[in-house]
């Protein structure tokens, strides 16, 4: 037991009094990271519900989070590859040539985001949340793969603040803190962000001029928006060798994702289930008018769709947290995306949008069942 | 009383600060949203508020004695919306660049609540002299909250002050450089946030108060 | 002197109808004697947009470059009289993504080549859409072609994305990422320029007499019949490319091709 002896020697330092006690939260944090805290919740008053605390729930997600940041990082490399104009076979190297794109991202949004939470949890003398982890992992996972540092720096900056912080940190976040730093990019960086340039590594150009032939850079969403006939076929899509952001191309990866989740109980399984009824209801009510090579199911498939409805509608803290309301906040976010991809000539992929809107109305819908569930139990009593 | 008494001085100085209609009673919000994409509109919307303010505190404080109690608003109402269409006038006829990206939001200063607010609080209670100050003091408070957000609106989101390219074009991601504009700041969201930010920032500063 | 009842219902009256009637005669006076004025900045305004389609931006003086520049036709397009050389001048209406667009165009004499363009809009997307303002793009029209084969061909495309067979002097390169925008842009571009063909054909045919000139050749007495002939066919893409002009006997090589009739007038 070194390390728990290095940690307990090192604790007066950094506690109230000490000579660090300006960097108290950090090592708070890196103790809890390797020991479960030896102070538990008071007898009374806190009501545990749960055998797992934050931190590993949050280490589950991670986990869930790997087939698709993998195949991300695959794919990175494979569009490379196709758009340069030497398609190989070369697994390995084009995974290697993934990595080494992707992981610059990682470390910026882990830096820019943990030290903005070890900051403001310096500031209001309260401990670093977890949440960021999963956060932080995510951000990377939904940008384009052409998005340069400093932009996803600054984005993340500003969910982390503007998300998170004012509304008093991990847990009290009426928006999904990744998504708002993808709106952000969105509406602040947008020819960053949409358009055929951005999904693919470098080289761009190259696709553009059409010096590839039968290869665009554009994402699927992205030929439907422009009213251009889809030059990927139903397999690709589920696969997830098509460009897109680098978590979302995978149907596959995402589900297997999705397993690890519902195993674990982390994610509810309500929530996605419903959110892919209401998207599929709505995508066969609106097909695409004259689409070519597009069938109305692989709505479910291409862009943030899947991803969104694992990964981030189904956050615990902005999702509806009633059994009942998660099946209606499930499903207004499955239909909502694809009215927004169908009948907004503006915005080829709708899955940020519908999510944010309805983690505005979260809490309304909680409330309506709960209310109900009052007037019904008050009824009961009143017989 | 002397005219630049102390009393007379808090009245001006005030809203300028501690009682700011923007950062402190949250007035006003509306217009400083939607004119401050830029520095040069920001600036002559919050004089424009300024001078409106100002005089209608005068002209009310002058008829205060004889106006019916009944319609003591409407009369507030006439006398606002003859001087913003008189502003409204000169603005077109001789900055007509800026009053076209005013556009309605001149003729909607009849509206904004920081007016209603000090001809009701302030100048029906006040004679000319202090209504005057009263409402130069408010209407720079507001111009200058204005101002802040325009100038980092308009900084950020073109790169520009009052039209003067600041950032080096070589920056420029199209010049192989990588800086970007931010698109989110010439919308009306950022400028809440930068209100907000603003408000947080005063709040910090005189938390004793 | 007893104090004005100032509650009182015939007070109230007689104070407001008294207020109301000052004010309106201020408000009054104000805008007749400022009307001048605006009416003034609102065609200044027109003006230097009409101004940007010649390449004229940035006028200290708007309203004397204009008086000295351009003139007002009664079908609603201008000619400019730019260092002695004509061009006319369309004006464009259209949709964009989110609300109008309009511009201005201005063609070489020879009806086919496009001088400088404008445009504007209400309400685009900053960052894309809304960048259809600036000059970069509108430059990217100068010297671009107008018709092929009658019609408007002249088209905002994706890079990459232009129909396949039209040659690059058709094809202004769209803004990244604001595909709609500058789909609205191309739509109104060929709509409004096809509503005014016959507008820039007279243009075309006017002075210069040239008998190439689309559906001119029977009028311009200058012309010998059997060499118009020959010419009506080189015509049709306005000798752009070596194939057209090789059905055409007079032109000798692509240079010449463009004045074909011209020099075989002078010839004659």
């Amino acid at each position: 037991m070194g390390l728990k002896k290095i940690l307990d020697n090192m604790k007066p330092t950094f506690s109230e009094g000490g000579k660090l006690s300006a960097f108290g939260s950090l090592f708070d944090a890196a103790e809890t990271f390797f020991y479960v805290p030896n102070e538990t919740a008071k007898v009374r008053g806190a009501h545990i519900h749960d055998a797992i605390d934050s931190k590993r729930s949050i280490f589950f997600v991670i986990i869930a989070l790997i087939p698709a940041i993998l195949f991300g990082m695959y794919n990175i490399g494979y569009q490379h590859n196709i758009a340069v104009g030497v398609p190989t076979d070369d697994i390995c190297g084009q995974f290697l040539y993934g990595l080494g794109v992707m992981l610059p991202k990682i470390i910026v949004s882990y830096a820019v985001g943990l030290g903005i939470e070890c900051a403001f949890a310096q500031w209001k003398k309260e401990e670093v949340h977890e949440g960021f982890f999963v956060t932080g992992m995510l951000i990377p996972m939904i940008v384009p793969v052409n998005c340069p540092l400093w932009i996803i720096a600054i984005a993340t900056a500003f969910a982390v603040i503007f998300a998170k912080e004012v509304f008093g940190g991990t847990g009290m976040n009426i928006f999904n803190p990744a998504l708002v730093t993808r709106a952000f990019l969105f509406f602040a960086y947008p020819a960053m962000m949409s358009g055929d340039k951005v999904w693919v590594n470098e080289n761009y150009m190259d696709c553009i001029n059409g010096t590839i032939d039968g290869y665009s850079c554009a994402t699927p969403l992205g030929q439907l928006g422009a009213g251009e006939p889809v030059t990927y076929d139903a397999m690709d899509t589920i696969i997830g060798t098509i460009p897109g952001s680098i978590g979302e191309t995978s149907f596959i990866a995402i589900m297997i994702g999705a397993v690890i989740l519902i195993w674990a109980g982390i994610a509810s399984w309500k929530i996605i289930v419903s959110t892919f009824v209401g998207g599929a209801l709505l995508a066969y009510l609106l097909p695409y008018a004259g689409a070519e090579n597009f069938e109305w199911w692989e709505q479910l498939t291409v862009g943030g769709f899947a991803f969104g409805a694992v990964f981030m509608a189904t956050d615990p803290v902005t999702a509806a947290r009633t059994e009942c309301g998660k099946y209606i906040y499930g499903f207004l976010i499955g239909a909502m995306a694809i009215i927004i991809r169908v009948l907004n000539p503006g915005f080829p992929e709708g899955m940020m949008l519908a999510i944010l809107l309805m983690n505005v109305f979260a809490p309304l819908i909680d409330y309506c069942f709960v209310q109900s569930n009052i007037n019904k139990r008050a009824k009961r009593a009143a017989k | 009383m002397s005219l630049f008494s102390k009393e007379n001085g808090e009245v001006f100085k005030s809203p300028l600060n501690l009682n700011n209609p923007v950062a402190v009673q949250v007035l006003g919000i509306c217009s400083a949203l939607a004119v401050t994409s830029q520095l040069k509109p920001a600036i002559v919307m919050g004089l424009s508020v300024t001078v409106i303010t100002a005089f209608a505190n005068v002209i009310i404080s002058l008829l205060r004695k004889t106006i019916p109690n009944r319609i003591r608003i409407i009369v507030q109402l006439v006398v606002v919306a003859a001087l913003v269409t008189i502003v409204s006038n000169i603005l077109k006829a001789y900055v007509y660049d800026v009053s076209v990206q005013l556009s309605v939001y001149v003729g909607l200063i009849i509206t904004n609540c920081i007016l209603m607010g000090r001809l009701e609080a302030f100048a029906m209670q006040n004679g000319p002299w202090e209504s005057f100050l009263d409402g130069v003091g408010n209407g720079l408070g507001y111009a200058f909250v204005l101002v802040v957000v325009g100038f980092f609106r308009e900084l950020l989101g073109f790169g520009s002050i009052l039209g003067f390219q600041i950032i080096p074009d070589s920056f420029y991601m199209e010049n192989g450089g990588l800086y970007l504009n931010n698109g989110m700041m010439t919308m009306p969201a950022m400028a809440l946030i930068l209100v907000a930010c603003f408000i947080w920032a005063h709040r910090s500063i005189n938390k004793e108060k | 002197m007893a104090k004005l009842n100032t509650n009182s219902n015939v007070y109230t009256i007689v104070y407001a109808s008294v207020m109301v009637i000052i004010v309106a005669f201020l408000l009054a006076f104000v805008a007749s004697s400022l009307k001048a004025t605006q009416d003034a900045n609102v065609a200044r305004d027109v003006k230097g947009q009409i101004l940007s389609s010649v390449n004229l931006r940035g006028e200290a003086d708007v309203d004397a470059k204009y008086a000295e520049v351009i003139t007002e036709n009664a079908d609603g397009t201008f000619t400019a009289n730019i260092n002695g050389e004509e061009k006319l001048i369309v004006p464009l209406k259209g949709a964009g993504l989110w609300g109008p667009i309009w511009g201005y165009i201005s063609v070489n004499k020879d009806g086919e080549t496009v001088y400088g363009a404008f445009f504007n809009h209400e309400g685009e997307t900053a960052g894309l859409g809304a960048r259809i303002v600036e000059e970069w793009f509108q430059t990217g029209f100068n010297g671009k072609k107008i018709f092929k084969d009658n019609e408007v061909a002249l088209g905002v495309y994706k890079a990459g994305k232009a129909p396949s067979g039209l040659s690059a002097d058709y094809v202004v390169d769209a803004v990244t990422g604001a595909t709609l925008t500058s789909d609205g842009v191309r739509n109104m571009i060929q709509k409004s320029i096809a509503q005014y063909a016959d507008a820039i054909a007279a243009f075309k045919g006017g002075e210069s007499k040239s008998c190439c000139g689309k559906g001119q050749c029977e009028m311009a007495d200058s012309c010998a019949t059997d060499s118009c002939a020959n010419c009506a066919s080189c015509d049709k893409a306005n000798c752009a490319s070596n194939e057209d002009c090789a059905s055409c006997e007079k032109c000798a090589s692509e240079k010449e091709c463009g004045s074909c009739c011209e020099s075989d007038n002078t010839n004659k």
